[in-house]
């Protein structure tokens, strides 16, 4: 198993199977631990990416093995590859500092689910940027909105519940009334 | 021959004015109602109105349901079908997240109206 | 409702018939209605019924938290496993054509155990907000 020529893959996966594995070990510790090393590597592989779109032009990924029509398609070109390196960077650069800030901000017991949906919204964002399937991306998109409304929320004032709800409200009466009037532009 | 294309009659087009009028009652609840929950109930239905829209034109006439079988040649189309389950799936989880919310406002504010939310943010906020 | 007893006899003859159609509907995903979200659903649905009738201590004690709260986890963890296993056997993520010697078979394999890992963790989401919302309610819990 050749992992270079999956790396459009591994990409989105490796934050996507931290999240489970956050919620399956809740010790605070380990959840740090398994959450750094997933979005590090999720850099690492990033800019190897982009390394081998510099060399060798646009790469083209078909998740399941089946070609692109039928099947769902990963396109790293130039920009989506600067992309991934732009938010796994920023990603990579600001978990560690965040846990200062989440042990002062957030209740003990309520950690590990920080980490989860801080991997959930890196996941989100990644496969926005990488997919090359319109309908995939709105699956992303929704993934990165609903880890976020999560992340809003679990802020100490009680005027972040309030907050989250109206972005819960303004986000999702976005994405369908566009979507549609694209098909009905077409 | 201009043969009398029967879609342009108001009965050929009864899904798409059922997904306009739903579209715009779920909006106006979203945006007239200030209770949260009604307001909820209202993205609700507009999320109700974009799955018809994507779905109604999946059913082709005389088509039959999308499983291989000897008897049937015309088949509807289950690709929109997919997609809307997915829709539908993320639209069942964002209610669960704002009822979820709205429980914690409640607990907070004392209050699920918008009105009063927001007036006694003013208040502590010039307190 | 625990001292009912029509609804405390009908609850005990119909869950484990609702339990059993929530197996149907998700092994015959693939001929007919049904798949991995319905049938999470309808196994849910069995367990809210149990709680409803009988209490959420005796519900808790039949489905505990930890354990729902393992579910959601652990389905995903079957869906991206599957995806994985088409790596390790030599094709792409999520492939299932690599999963047996028939490429229909690895298909038939791949999409059952897609939908095993979608089933457990709707049942466990759905699981997880009724206790959540229920746990609210209650004083002395």
């Amino acid at each position: 198993m050749n992992l270079y020529q999956h790396l459009p893959a591994l990409q989105v996966v490796i934050p996507l199977m931290a999240a489970p594995l956050t919620v399956l070990l809740r010790r605070r510790s380990l959840a740090f631990g398994v959450v750094m090393i997933a979005t590090w590597v999720a850099l690492a592989i990033s800019v190897l990416l982009w390394l081998q779109v510099n060399q060798s032009g646009t790469i083209s990924y078909a998740i399941g093995n089946w070609p692109p029509p039928w099947g769902i398609e990963y396109r790293v070109d130039r920009l989506s590859s600067f992309m991934l390196v732009l938010v796994s960077g920023f990603a990579a650069v600001v978990l560690p500092y965040s846990r200062a800030s989440i042990e002062a901000e957030v209740p003990p017991q309520q950690h590990y689910l920080f980490y989860t949906m801080f991997a959930l919204c890196l996941t989100g964002l990644l496969g926005i940027s990488i997919t090359g399937d319109a309908f995939n991306i709105f699956v992303f998109l929704e993934i990165s909105s609903l880890s976020t409304y999560v992340l809003i929320a679990l802020g100490q004032d009680r005027r972040a519940l309030v907050a989250s709800y109206q972005y819960l409200i303004m986000a999702r009466s976005g994405p369908p009334s566009s979507s549609s009037v694209l098909v009905c532009c077409t | 021959m201009m043969g009398i294309n029967n879609s342009m009659s108001l009965g050929g087009h009864f899904t798409y004015l059922v997904t306009v009028f739903l579209m715009i009652a779920g909006l106006f609840i979203v945006i007239a109602r200030g209770n949260l929950i009604k307001k909820l109930v209202g993205l609700g239905i507009f999320q109700t109105s974009v799955y018809l829209l994507y779905i109604a034109p999946g059913k082709l006439v005389g088509g039959t349901a999308p499983i291989l079988n000897d008897a049937f040649q015309v088949y509807s189309n289950p690709l929109p079908h997919v997609l809307i389950l997915t829709a539908i799936v993320v639209g069942v989880a964002t209610l669960a997240l704002g009822l979820a919310l709205t429980v914690r406002i409640r607990e907070a504010y004392d209050s699920i109206e918008e009105d009063e939310i927001l007036e006694r943010d003013a208040l502590a906020d010039r307190a | 409702m625990k001292n009912d007893l029509i609804l405390r006899v009908m609850a005990k003859l119909l869950i484990p018939f609702i339990l059993l159609f929530a197996l149907y509907v998700q092994f015959h995903g693939d001929f007919g209605p049904g798949g991995g979200f319905q049938a999470g659903v309808i196994l849910a649905a069995a367990v809210i019924f149990y709680a409803l009738i009988y209490g959420h201590a005796d519900a808790r004690k039949v489905v505990p938290e930890p354990l729902v709260e393992s579910m959601m986890a652990i389905g995903v963890l079957i869906f991206a496993g599957v995806g994985v296993a088409g790596l390790i056997f030599g094709g792409n993520f999520l492939d299932y054509f690599v999963l047996d010697q028939n490429p229909v078979l690895g298909q038939h394999r791949g999409i059952f155990w897609v939908e095993v890992g979608v089933a457990t963790t709707v049942s466990g989401v759905m699981l997880k907000i009724f206790y959540i919302f229920a746990r609210r309610g209650q004083v002395d819990e």
